[in-house]
């Protein structure tokens, strides 16, 4: 069983990434809100990857991610961000930071699988 | 490697305690898994590693036939619970039973199946199956045992087959001399949206 | 134009982000009239946000519509959030367009049609030039002024760093505020910190930091901007954070730069405020009486404190503690409560036994007193349960009336639109499932009911029409009505079309009384339009209307007068969730009839059955009502007993009497879905359990009347029961 985080602030995003990532099977996905949210998972759980957006209230997708790479649980989990194209500034700060990927909004629903897979390994 | 092993014990129970019904639950008119003769052979027969490419089935009897569903499938097996009759409903659906607050439909398997049909009698069982989250119950004769198969024991449907039974078989497996048709509970579950 | 399938979940969250842009746009209209040069940054984030977030979610579910049109507006709101365009009031004007032509896309939407984006080319290019502004970036970036690490600038958003910009402008002070949080608790000792900020710094980023400060503890390194010296951040922040250290900043306060006019209508109003800006020390005090007056730091003062309390509190939603709840876990929840019912019941039971076999002493009155209580907690947590779900009428009339509206200027027909008893509450999924039909009848009164202001004038009436949309409370129900002071229904044109159209015999037109004309509109295959308008030729007709209240458990019903106007008037019950019911057995089986519908029941044993045309009939009050045994229509065994009752139900003006054996009792139960795949068996409501754990069936009241009044209408029986 793997175990995939989402964090993302629209709850309809969230409910359709969760829900493409349950698809592909023996997943578990837990799903955050905010930054904040993910915070609070991420030292009791080994997340196999982690999915986030940027453009978040209450600690931004960039401020997670800087996070997660300091975290020793997490310094080498794939993250997926998945954002949209407006944000090329922050997107690749997000990749200075340490994210394996990025996605953008709005994707073919193919798209997002195909990446989630890969970075499953 | 023994301590793999028991990990992999621990790991196997735990899966199984979701077909345990829990103890406050044994209380009630539903009979509890674990009062049933079958569970021995289920508790034996998992206590060793599953590989790669190995499916894990319960095994059943229909009428005078042997069936399988994948174990990942099922959700809870009950001794045959009051069922309150469902008017204009098509002849399968036998009823309908309350499981901890959720209306889960019945199914007689062997009207789906074509299959002669008996009174319900003590072995019978309910398998109330996982169904993408909508419990969907089957009405079964006998729970023989849970069984593992390798992928490459299980061939794909036969052609010929009684008509409407085909569809919801996903294919045959062998063991030993046993021929077990496996169900493919998409479709059996799928009966009902027609 | 085409059709689609929209999830539910989307067009729920696209009107909530579009009443969300509504009510900021309009508290950004309020601040700039009451003419602050500077909006609320956090409003103008929001504003961004909630763009972007629209943009999102409608790209990925294929309204390309809302999502190129919400793409230019969050282009033209991140220019303006990053300083680089500012608000004025044709901005404001072409934004609240924009919420407006949203308003109709997500309701197109929720029809299933999906419009492309060329119907919105004005706004887009109004936005396009909207977002032209242009770019004040500094000669020298003012990010390396300062003496913060790169590593924590390089988590910085675009939007955070342009806020660390316009703090360094305006020679604010920078901290590092450094926290250490308990791990389980982080979240709200961050509300807290904010709270004692607000108004007296502005928080730029909140970081973790992965180095542990203490075991089970999170640190936190806060940036903020504030007019506050050290020691009064020092004291402020007492016992929230366990350092506070200055951001050193090289920055000198700078002349503003020199004014480089363009031809950009942006421009001049962005000019003006970076030279408000120049006299720095006298807008902070202005800003924050604490910065000049630090003796007094042990006692807050609300910022802003000349504006009066008031409007402090009103204007920072933060304020407000909401929690957004999955319906679907007040739904588990109501069921545990249905649950605990039938534990209540068997616990008293075993009082009653005890009560009766041992005496009414000792540990049985022990066992009755508690009961009791726990009976009457019970239904103030059933009460509870039901208060959060309940939502007032406001926010679906408000959207009424912009769509009214809308339609009103698209038709030329002048119109106004008057709500009343817009905080009446209902359940929150009445409320979503009601937004559809009461769309169609603000359409059908705009469109039909009132006539071209032209006519209107000729008529001796006011130009603009009128259309009063109310709501208000009657016990268990709640009336919503839909009344315009057009032309009204012109019966006889009614009676042609159904005779037309073969809905209705020359013969029996005859005898149709006015009421039963008026129910001819609900018919399917009806349509009084002579013309089929943008609004009101889609395909959907009133019988969808009736037939989506009905599913609500409500009734409609409509009225008349020539030349004064209609009312369509709703009767919905206040929740579906929990509700009264009737415990019956019919040939050995028994079933729950919700008491919405039941008016009266009858012992039929002094009742004179008659059969007219084969059916059975009884007289209940003159009116002559079809005699219903459930035994035909469920193919029952058995027959119908000496000394049965009958149970007469009424929708609209409907009426049946349902046949059942014996009456068992009263109750209230929660009525479960039989799921998805047995959603469509005609005559169920669903099922619910009792309290010796037996699951039965809810009967379908209106689904049954809907039925046997088809029957009537010239239907083959057996061709329906099946």
């Amino acid at each position: 069983m793997r175990k995939v985080l989402v964090v993302e602030d629209s709850p309809a995003m969230r409910e359709l990434i969760g829900s493409l990532v349950d698809e592909l099977g023996d997943i578990q996905v837990t799903e955050a809100e905010n930054g904040l949210d993910a915070l609070h998972l991420l030292p009791n759980e080994n997340f196999d990857l982690i999915l986030t957006d940027i453009n978040m209230p209450n600690l931004n997708g960039l401020e997670l991610i800087a996070f997660i790479r300091k975290n020793q649980n997490h310094s080498e989990t794939p993250i997926l961000v998945v954002t949209t194209e407006a944000a090329v500034a922050d997107r690749d700060k997000a990749s200075a930071l340490g994210a394996t990927a990025y996605l953008i909004k709005p994707f073919e629903h193919s798209e997002l699988i195909e990446k989630v897979k890969r970075l499953l390994g | 490697m023994s301590a793999e092993q028991d990990h992999e014990n621990l790991t196997l129970d735990d899966g199984l305690t979701d077909f345990f019904v829990t103890a406050d639950e044994r209380q009630t008119s539903r009979a509890s898994y674990l009062a049933d003769p079958a569970f021995s052979s289920v508790a034996l027969t998992s206590s060793t590693v599953v590989g790669e490419g190995t499916v894990e089935l319960l095994a059943f009897w229909v009428s005078n036939e042997e069936y399988a569903v994948d174990i990942r499938e099922i959700h809870e097996i009950m001794k045959v619970p009051e069922l309150t009759e469902v008017p204009r409903a098509p002849a399968f659906l036998i009823g309908l039973i309350s499981l901890r607050g959720t209306v889960v439909p019945i199914l007689d398997l062997r009207l789906i199946l074509g299959l002669s049909v008996t009174d319900v009698s003590r072995s019978s069982r309910v398998l109330v199956l996982r169904a993408g989250g909508e419990p969907v119950g089957i009405l079964v004769d006998r729970v023989t045992s849970v069984v593992r198969l390798e992928q490459g024991a299980i061939s794909n449907r036969p052609k010929a087959m009684r008509l409407g039974a085909a569809e919801v078989i996903d294919g045959v497996g062998r063991i030993d001399d046993r021929v077990l048709i496996i169900l493919d509970t998409k479709a059996v579950v799928g009966v009902l949206e027609k | 134009m085409s059709k689609v399938s929209v999830s539910p979940e989307f067009i729920a969250e696209a009107q909530e982000i579009v009443d969300a842009l509504n009510r900021d746009l309009i508290a950004v209209d309020q601040e700039t009239r009451d003419g602050n040069q500077d909006v609320d940054p956090d409003r103008i984030n929001n504003l961004f946000r909630s763009a972007h977030s629209l943009k999102g979610i409608s790209g990925m579910f294929g309204l390309e519509a809302v999502s190129s049109l919400s793409h230019d507006m969050e282009n033209l709101l991140d220019g303006m959030r990053l300083g680089k365009v500012s608000m004025d009031a044709k901005v404001l004007d072409v934004l609240f367009s924009c919420v407006d032509r949203f308003g109709v896309l997500i309701d197109e939407a929720a029809h299933g049609i999906v419009s492309d984006p060329s119907g919105s080319e004005t706004l887009h290019k109004q936005l396009e030039e909207a977002a032209t502004g242009t770019s004040d970036e500094e000669k020298v970036d003012l990010l390396d002024t300062i003496d913060l690490d790169k590593d924590i600038l390089s988590v910085f958003t675009e939007y955070e760093e342009h806020r660390l910009r316009e703090n360094i402008k305006r020679n604010k002070n920078l901290f590092t505020l450094r926290a250490s949080l308990d791990l389980a608790t982080f979240d709200e000792a961050l509300a807290a910190l904010d709270e004692i900020l607000q108004g007296k710094a502005e928080v730029i980023s909140k970081l973790p930091s992965a180095d542990e400060v203490e075991p089970g503890n999170l640190g936190f390194d806060i940036i903020v901007g504030s007019p506050l010296n050290e020691d009064e951040m020092e004291k402020l922040t007492k016992g929230h954070v366990l350092l506070v250290v200055p951001i050193g900043c090289t920055h000198e306060v700078i002349p503003p730069p020199p004014d480089v006019p363009t031809a950009n209508t942006a421009n001049t109003a962005n000019t003006a405020n970076t030279e408000s800006v120049a006299p720095q020390s006298g807008q902070d005090t202005g800003e924050s009486p604490a910065a000049t007056d630090g003796k007094d730091g042990g006692k807050q003062e609300p910022p802003k404190s000349g504006g009066g309390g008031g409007g402090g509190g009103g204007e920072r939603p933060r304020a407000v503690q909401t929690v957004r709840v999955d319906i679907r876990r007040l739904d588990r929840l109501m069921n545990l409560v249905g649950e605990l019912t039938l534990t209540k019941m068997s616990v008293q039971g075993i009082s009653e036994r005890l009560k009766q076999d041992f005496g009414f002493t000792g540990l049985a009155v022990d066992l009755h007193k508690e009961s009791r209580i726990f009976e009457r907690r019970l239904a103030e947590l059933q009460a509870g349960i039901m208060e959060v779900r309940m939502v007032p009428l406001d926010n679906l009339f408000e959207r009424m009336v912009r769509i009214g509206r809308h339609i009103g200027r698209d038709l030329g027909k002048v119109v106004r639109i008057e709500v009343s008893g817009a905080h009446t509450e209902l359940d929150k999924l009445i409320v979503e499932d009601l937004a559809d039909p009461l769309m169609h009848l603000i359409r059908n009164a705009v469109d039909h009911g009132l006539e071209m202001p032209e006519q209107r004038l000729a008529e001796g009436k006011p130009e603009e029409g009128t259309i009063k949309l109310s709501a208000m409370a009657q016990g268990n129900h709640v009336i919503v009505a839909i009344a315009d002071d057009g032309n009204g229904i012109n019966t006889e044109r009614v009676l042609e079309r159904a005779i037309n159209r073969n809905l209705v015999s020359e013969e029996r037109a005859e005898e149709m009384s006015k009421r039963d004309i008026y129910n001819l509109l609900f018919t399917p295959g009806f349509s009084t339009v002579e013309q089929v308008t943008e609004y009101s030729g889609r395909g959907v007709g009133m019988d969808v209307v009736k037939t989506n209240i009905a599913e609500l458990s409500g009734i409609i019903d409509v009225d008349s007068a020539i030349g004064k106007g209609t009312t369509f008037t709703v009767t919905l019950p206040i929740t579906l969730a929990i509700i009264p019911a009737l415990v019956v057995s019919i040939s050995g089986q028994v079933y729950a009839l919700p008491l919405n519908n039941v008016l009266e029941t009858i012992s039929l044993v002094d009742i004179v059955i008659k059969t007219i045309e084969g059916r059975e009939v009884i007289s209940v009050r003159g009116t002559t009502v079809p005699l219903v045994d459930l035994r035909e229509i469920f193919y029952l065994e058995g027959t119908r007993p000496e000394g049965a009752f009958c149970v007469v139900a009424g929708v609209g003006e409907n009426r049946m009497a349902l046949v059942v054996d014996e009456l068992i009792g009263q109750q209230d139960i929660v009525i479960k879905s039989l799921g998805r795949r047995l959603r469509n068996i005609p005559g169920i409501a669903g099922a619910t359990e009792l309290g010796d754990q037996k699951t039965i069936l809810v009967i379908d009241m209106v689904g049954l009347l809907t039925e046997l009044t088809k029957l009537d209408d010239g239907g083959d029986r057996t061709k329906v029961a099946v």
